[in-house]
């Protein structure tokens, strides 16, 4: 077999080959991305979720104390929002509708695991601490300040809980939990205030910058 | 208690890295569902499955509201477990949930059974209990003149020939006989009593017996055990050790006062005074005091066999009350040197693999694991102890 055979066939035989540097994912924005996953570019869409997963596993886990259920969630939530990109209407706010999607699902599950207990079907055994999802390299007093704030959280009631830890522990804004707990503002900041007036008591938190 | 405080948001001292090897499950699973098509014959199985569910739960649930009445165990069956030496393996269930081991060369006849009680007689060995709270039937166990009470908890009842231990793993039991210090006594989670038995016991160990007590209560092998006896033995004594013989131990430490623990500690030497001051300061809420009376119990009475319980207690203050994992460590390793009682002992050795993990020791706690797992392969701690340290 001649090397001629081996040539792909047209113009690009005789035009010397260049070179074109393509922009990686991470130089586009999400709204970029968005439009292409609309388009059936499955690339942009493996970019999002590679560009979010993280964070919603990591905060997944610590709303659910599961690490199982939470890789469930985060493929529902993932599954759920490329099925439903075109209802997005500011794909810029990719990142908070996917979280949205996740928080629901997570009331979700933490409300089958209600009922899964008081069927007797769930033991509390089973759930991970706040304490599992450290970094290396916090002070040992750190460390016992979260294990305190883990025993509070655990007290409190699910709503509660989800929305003082995405306002206190994932650092989004009243307005942001309002939206991802789907309930009003007023309501968003009642729980917070329930729950963080119990967690105060025990856990020393620097105080939230002005919004 | 420490003064740290936490930054906001929390974000910060949390693992920001998830491993590939999870995102690239995660990722495999959404792929395959995208590709996956949702056919409507798929959606019409999904109710059908999820009909049946429902229907399999409804009927679940249905059963388990009338097993209560129902009776798996035949009444005055006498049940004798022939096991391997050291492995509880013959269990009952009980139509309410109830779950009973029975150890080796164990004997324990069913005495009475009826809607709202039931009645046991531990003949000989251990029996471990589990009583589901909230139960509609009053438990009673009887042993050499000792009774156990129980609506509903988790506990075990040793009788050997010169004694009858009770250990209380949750909730709460009341042990009542002749034997037990003022007829009654209330026990909680993590306590232990044991009643020597006064037809078997020695003279000679009757003799032994502490003055201040004029039952055969040999020893409390759990701090936390309340000791009327040594309240009753200080008529004069100061307001402190009334109050914890009244178990009001908010008053007993207002009446020592912030540093009254740790003086104490230094002046008194009985190890039961030592036991009440750690009582003290646990039970009023200021667990880090009761690491003065605990160091002293391990280092003034070693030859004690309660000094193994001091120093497991000794160790727990440290892990889970004070958070600080490297202090932890050496106590829970001089429980285990110190012949800690075997019911205690696989505890202690879980708590010090978790102890040398949080404390940043993974060589150590590895080590420590693997001692866990060859001496109760099947431990009802495997779960956590794999958990910080998994199996190699």
């Amino acid at each position: 077999m001649s090397n001629r055979a081996l040539r792909p066939q047209g113009r690009a035989s005789s035009v010397p080959a260049r070179v074109r540097s393509v922009r990686g994912a991470e130089q586009l924005e999400d709204t970029t991305l968005v439009s292409r996953a609309l388009d059936g570019d499955h690339w942009a869409e493996e970019a999002l979720y590679r560009r979010h997963a993280v964070a919603l596993l990591g905060a997944c886990t610590r709303l659910l104390r599961d690490s199982t259920d939470a890789e469930d969630v985060v493929q529902d939530a993932f599954v759920d929002a490329f099925e439903q990109l075109r209802s997005l209407r500011d794909p810029a706010q990719f990142r908070s509708w996917l979280t949205g999607i996740a928080v629901h699902k997570v009331h979700r599950r933490l409300r089958r695991r209600k009922l899964l207990r008081a069927l007797g079907l769930w033991n509390d055994r089973r759930e991970d601490s706040l304490d599992n999802c450290l970094a290396t390299g916090i002070s040992a007093e750190q460390f016992a300040e979260i294990v305190c704030l883990d025993h509070v959280l655990r007290q409190l009631p699910d709503t509660e809980r989800i929305a003082w830890q995405l306002r206190y522990a994932e650092g989004f804004r009243l307005e942001e939990v309002a939206q991802l707990c789907s309930c009003s503002l007023a309501t968003v900041k009642r729980r917070i205030a329930q729950a963080d007036a119990l967690v105060r008591r025990s856990v020393a938190i620097e105080e939230a910058s002005r919004e | 208690m420490n003064n740290s405080t936490l930054p906001n948001p929390l974000l910060e001292l949390f693992e920001k890295c998830e491993p590939e090897t999870r995102l690239r499950r995660v990722w495999g699973k959404i792929e395959s569902r995208r590709r996956r098509p949702v056919r409507v014959g798929s959606v019409r199985l999904g109710l059908v499955a999820a009909l049946a569910c429902c229907l399999v739960s409804i009927g679940v649930w249905w059963l388990r509201g009338h097993e209560a009445s129902r009776s798996r165990v035949p009444e005055t069956t006498a049940i004798e477990g022939v096991i391997e030496p050291g492995k509880l393996a013959r269990a009952l269930d009980f139509g309410d949930g109830a779950h009973i081991t029975v150890g080796p060369d164990a004997r324990l006849d069913v005495l009475e059974q009826a809607a709202h009680n039931v009645n046991l007689a531990l003949r000989r060995g251990l029996a471990q209990f589990d009583i589901r709270p909230g139960g509609a039937r009053r438990w009673q166990i009887e042993s050499s003149g000792v009774t156990v009470e129980v609506v509903g908890t988790q506990f075990s009842v040793e009788r050997s020939t010169t004694s009858v231990r009770v250990e209380v793993q949750r909730g709460r039991v009341l042990v009542r006989g002749a034997q037990v210090p003022d007829g009654v006594q209330a026990l909680d989670a993590g306590r232990v009593l044991i009643v020597e038995t006064a037809r078997e016991l020695p003279a000679s160990s009757q003799e032994r017996a502490e003055p201040a007590t004029s039952a055969p209560v040999r020893a409390t092998a759990d701090p936390v055990l309340p000791s009327p006896r040594v309240a009753s033995a200080h008529e004069n004594a100061p307001s402190w050790r009334q109050a914890a013989a009244a178990e009001d131990w908010q008053r007993a430490w207002e009446s020592l006062g912030p540093e009254g623990v740790k003086q104490q500690s230094q002046e008194v030497d009985s190890i039961a005074d030592l036991f009440t001051l750690a009582d003290v300061a646990r039970r009023s809420g200021h667990a880090a005091a009761a690491v003065s009376p605990l160091t002293q119990i391990v280092a003034r009475h070693a030859s004690d066999p309660r000094a193994a319980v001091a120093a497991f207690t000794l160790g727990r203050v440290w892990l889970d009350a004070i958070g600080k994992p490297a202090e932890a460590v050496p106590a829970f390793e001089q429980a285990l040197a110190m012949k800690l009682p075997a019911t205690l002992a696989e505890d202690a050795q879980a708590r010090l693999v978790e102890a040398l993990a949080k404390s940043g020791d993974a060589a150590r706690a590895r080590g420590a694991a693997d001692a866990y797992r060859s001496r109760y392969p099947n431990g009802t701690r495997r779960a956590a102890v794999d958990r910080w340290s998994p199996p190699r």
